[in-house]
């Protein structure tokens, strides 16, 4: 168990102590995967995620990358949760928001990390920057700030901004929520071509088209808790719980006519 | 209105006075504005830390300084500082104390204000990106609190320089005390006055077009 990529255990998250959000979750990840939490509103998704990128107080319960813990609650006081940051800091994160900094360019913003958190050179950054800007075919938007990009740029560039910190996983927060429709596909295509270089991830996203395209593995959770745990194939043609047959019926009805 | 024949004599006669009054104008705003950028910053982060006694001091003192007349504040400082806690030092520099502290204060409201326009999820984005508290603090939070506050500090610096003439009342030499002393030697205070008032006006006047524009060009920037 304790071998696996990505350790969750018995990991609980409140608010407040009394409103519930993540009830005793346990699952386990290896690398390469590629999780894609779906469920209704409010069903924690996204704290699930906030949390094993440590942004999140836990309340219980303790997180491993590669056989280290790099969180945990303590249970017996109310202090902050230990956290291991440089094991922590192999994760990266893309948010729903963007989340840029508009005072810096986007190459500005990519090498802020690393240089001002791992100690590297401008000109090695610029360069590894230059490098990543250009496959993702924004090299031309390197003096732009971000606020003279569209949308799906400056998703792209935050999904750059992760990479270039070599993360061992991605978790990617509904990125293409905020998007309008046309530009989703372009954030979706650096997502797939990410999972063809087999970047482990874990992935919130409303759109269940894409999710059956990129997932490895579906995780459908509802109420704080993983109701069930399957491959695309399955939990998309035939899930074992009424539950998740009863919400993929409505979001797939809903997207059909919208 | 009488026939009042004005004679700018007197201004040219004392050109000199004037311009040494406004020497030491222009050099109490100017130490008194970068008290004031870097010191609101320092008491706009004690208002927000996690220290509860530092947050009280703070916000005593953006208080004490925001809902008392800078005018008393001046004389305050000027006559009590030196009673209470034997600290006396050459005028000019009791009035940058009072003119500095009280800029501080208005200006850690606008970094504050900034600061909490600043989207929670950048404070995530940091973390995600491994940044420390103090990496995030300088090279996220800052500059992007004193782009979004700029309009509001510079609306503030104007202010300091019309606040400037209040030391007049406690003998620093400034251009609105020059113009008075003037006034009454020459007996000349409508052109004197409306001297003095022009040059208020047309320092000012440069300072606030800037700052228009920088909101103009902040709008379009920070969008």
């Amino acid at each position: 168990m304790s071998s696996s990529f990505l350790n969750v255990q018995g990991l609980r998250k409140s608010f407040g102590g009394h409103l519930i959000v993540l009830d005793d979750i346990n699952f386990q990840m290896e690398a390469g995967e590629r999780v894609v939490v779906i469920g209704p509103s409010g069903s924690g998704k996204s704290t699930l995620l906030r949390c094993v990128m440590g942004l999140e107080k836990i309340d219980r319960g303790r997180i491993e990358l590669e056989g280290v813990r790099y969180i945990e609650a303590n249970p017996k006081s109310r202090k902050d949760n230990f956290v291991d940051i440089p094991v922590r800091n192999k994760v990266g994160m893309v948010f729903q928001h963007y989340t840029l900094f508009p005072h810096l360019t986007v190459l500005g913003n990519l090498i802020l990390a690393p240089m001002r958190a791992r100690g590297e050179s401008r000109s090695v950054a610029t360069e590894r920057a230059m490098q990543l800007l250009a496959r993702l075919g924004l090299e031309s938007k390197a003096g732009a700030f971000p606020g003279m990009l569209s949308g799906g740029q400056k998703q792209r560039v935050a999904i750059a901004r992760a990479l270039l910190l070599d993360p061992k996983i991605m978790l990617f927060d509904e990125v293409t929520s905020a998007l309008d429709p046309e530009l989703v596909t372009e954030v979706e295509g650096v997502m797939l071509e990410l999972a063809e270089q087999k970047m482990s991830m874990m992935i919130v996203t409303h759109d269940m088209w894409f999710a059956k395209r990129i997932a490895t593995r579906v995780i459908f959770s509802a109420e704080g808790r993983i109701i069930e745990d399957a491959p695309p194939s399955k939990m998309f043609t035939n899930p074992s719980e009424p539950r998740t047959a009863d919400f993929l019926k409505k979001v797939l009805h809903v997207e059909t006519i919208s | 209105m009488g026939r009042y024949t004005w004679d700018f004599s007197v201004i040219t006669a004392n050109w000199d006075p004037l311009m040494a009054g406004l020497a030491v104008t222009l050099q109490l705003t100017a130490i008194c504005a970068v008290i004031g950028l870097i010191g609101g910053f320092l008491v706009c982060q004690m208002v927000m830390s996690r220290i509860a006694p530092l947050r009280w001091v703070a916000i005593g003192f953006i208080e004490l300084f925001r809902c008392t007349p800078a005018l008393v504040q001046i004389i305050w400082i000027f006559y009590c500082v030196p009673y209470f806690f034997g600290i006396f030092y050459d005028p000019f520099y009791m009035a940058i104390l009072a003119l500095g502290m009280n800029i501080t204060a208005f200006n850690a409201e606008a970094y504050r204000a900034a600061i909490q326009s600043i989207p929670a999820s950048h404070y995530d984005a940091c973390t995600a990106l491994g940044l420390s508290p103090l990496k995030k603090t300088i090279y996220v939070i800052l500059p992007q609190a004193v782009l979004m506050a700029i309009p509001v500090l510079l609306t503030n610096t104007i202010g300091l320089l019309q606040q400037t003439s209040l030391v007049a009342i406690v003998a620093i030499a400034d251009l609105m005390y020059e113009g008075k002393t003037l006034a009454t030697q020459t007996y000349r205070p409508i052109e004197i006055y409306t001297t003095v008032a022009f040059i208020y006006f047309a320092l000012s006047v440069p300072l606030s077009q800037v700052v228009g524009l920088c909101e103009r060009r902040l709008r379009s920037r920070l969008a």
